[in-house]
């Protein structure tokens, strides 16, 4: 990034103009510093000294907490159920964002595309709360569902769609959408195709067309979109509070439940060690992948 | 063919669950009964009336103000260091930056909450706009930066070559370049802080809460359509910023380049 600049540093034989930007030290500091040290003290340091209590408590060392959190059924249980939930979420969240991502590609309207984007972007910035509680109005046992459903005779009692994974699942899955179809379409317009035109030319049925060369060249979006709604998944709290039930806690909630009900900083702190380090794991891979892609590494 | 079909029936599943909460706000009823029975306009009254929303109400667009400006400048110089300097770890500084948009905001919550309590920043204004801040600065810097990306080098060089001071060449030709980005990443950071909870509710105390605290505890306590009308409020007045920021960008792009 910082050698294109100069390449692209115009006239021959004119002062680089880098330099004249650096030749005030004190800027350069100020704009390094005041953001870095902003971070670093609010972020960074608080993080630092709250994930400390996972493995220090008034005794010392200890891998006591650590331990409990891969021991304890009921910490394996809110862990395989967050691991459970959001690979549904994420499974569900593909399906639907790849046909939006996919027609906003090949959709020669531009007027068209502007409106399904447009309407991608407004939902992801309507409050997650009111999207959220939307949800619960509609699932609920006299919802707009069920209702519907009893009118019609399809059912005769309201089924269970709130206060368990299903509910959850449906939320989140309707937040997380715009992440996947945004992921997948940065990919895909990056594919040239013509590819897909010339298969056709040479006879290809553009079923065949689409499932041998266009749907290999998106995976690297379906890879890095699945990570980044995956990620964003396992790390939320506000829709698995109010959708989900006692019985599907996801690790956030027991994060904040182990902080404001049992003052359980040490246990708080282990269960957000595992759950930051996850992410991590899951973002470098997803680094990995788009950088392994050979679209995004030419990225102009 | 199909293909336009089967998005157009997603596009609607999609919208159509967020527009359920207009009439209901409307309703004459205690309890969500869709559609409702009669309407009245009462909720909308019981909100404006009631001190808790209406206090959550100013306090959130306060926060979200000092929130829009406190991380619009430091984002702005995250992106400015990025892309007009040199210096080594550049690739470690930005991941730095954006990292708190993929930190679970559980972990940033009691992070702060632990910090900010041995300063006595819990339950103060302060400690809501720092916090928030946190959470919008990767947006500012995304924003920012993809938009210094592609304004035009040379007239800043060719600033520069005249005889101005880079100062002078950010403040007359940088910024006047980028104030659109900078608008839109303050309407982000903006929006940020008015819908952020996870944090709040571990920050906020009984005299600083929030819209989105209010809102929150009634959704999880004595659900009643008040409820419905802040979350109609909040919808309209986020495709209002929404229509307008578009209604910017598209006046941008008359602008010569």
């Amino acid at each position: 990034m910082s050698t294109k600049v100069n390449t692209e540093a115009p006239v021959p034989g004119m002062v680089p103009p880098l330099n004249r930007f650096v030749q005030i030290p004190g800027l350069k500091w100020l704009l390094l510093l005041v953001p870095l040290v902003y971070t670093a003290i609010l972020l960074y340091y608080s993080m630092a000294s709250v994930l400390k209590l996972s493995v220090y408590d008034d005794k010392g060392f200890t891998m006591q907490y650590l331990q409990q959190v891969f021991t304890e059924p009921l910490y394996l249980k809110v862990l395989w159920n967050t691991l459970k939930t959001s690979f549904i979420v994420m499974l569900v969240t593909l399906v639907i964002s790849y046909p939006i991502a996919y027609l906003l590609v090949v959709m020669e309207s531009e007027r068209w595309k502007k409106v399904v984007l447009s309407l991608v972007m407004i939902t992801l910035w309507i409050s997650l709360l009111v999207r959220t509680f939307t949800w619960t109005v509609i699932l609920q046992d006299q919802g707009i569902i069920n209702k519907l459903l009893l009118s019609t005779g399809l059912i005769s009692e309201p089924m269970k769609l709130m206060y368990n994974t299903t509910g959850v699942v449906i939320g989140m899955t309707h937040i997380l959408i715009p992440y996947m179809v945004l992921s997948l379409y940065s990919v895909m317009e990056g594919i040239d195709r013509r590819l897909v035109q010339a298969a056709q030319g040479m006879g290809a049925r553009p079923w065949k067309a689409f499932a041998q060369i266009f749907l290999p060249l998106s995976l690297p979006g379906v890879m890095s979109g699945s990570l980044i709604v995956f990620v964003l998944g396992i790390g939320y709290f506000v829709t698995p509070a109010l959708l989900g039930g006692q019985g599907n806690m996801m690790i956030s909630k027991l994060i904040q439940e182990n902080i404001q009900m049992t003052l359980n900083w040490s246990m708080a702190s282990a269960i957000s060690v595992v759950l930051l380090v996850t992410t991590l794991i899951l973002l470098g891979l997803a680094a990995w992948v788009a950088r392994l892609s050979p679209l995004l590494k030419g990225e102009k | 063919m199909w293909l336009r079909l089967y998005v157009g029936v997603i596009m609607v599943l999609i919208t159509l669950p967020i527009l359920v909460l207009i009439p209901l706000s409307f309703s004459s009823q205690i309890t969500f009964t869709f559609p409702p029975p009669s309407y009245s306009t009462k909720w909308y009254t019981a909100f404006f009336e009631n001190s808790q929303w209406m206090d959550g109400l100013w306090r959130s667009l306060t926060v979200a103000v000092l929130t829009a400006i406190v991380s619009t400048i430091i984002g702005t110089m995250a992106s400015m260091a990025v892309q007009r300097l040199e210096f080594p770890g550049k690739k470690i500084f930005t991941n730095l930056i954006v990292a708190p948009m993929v930190i679970p905001v559980v972990v940033v919550g009691i992070a702060m909450y632990h910090t900010f309590s041995v300063y006595k920043l819990t339950n103060t204004i302060t400690g809501l706009v720092l916090a928030h801040s946190i959470l919008a600065i990767p947006m500012v810097f995304v924003t920012i930066s993809a938009s210094l990306k592609g304004i035009d080098r040379n007239l800043e060089l060719a600033a520069l070559s005249l005889g101005s001071t880079p100062i002078g060449v950010f403040f007359k030709v940088t910024l006047p370049l980028i104030k659109s980005a900078m608008m839109a990443s303050a309407l982000f950071a903006f929006i940020t802080s008015l819908d952020e909870v996870v944090v709040s509710i571990f920050i906020a105390g009984a005299s600083t809460k929030t819209l989105p605290i209010v809102m929150w505890e009634n959704m999880r306590t004595q659900v009643d359509p008040t409820i419905a009308a802040a979350s109609t409020l909040l919808i309209v007045g986020t495709i209002l910023l929404f229509s307008l920021q578009g209604l910017s960008r598209t006046g941008q792009k008359t602008d010569p380049k």
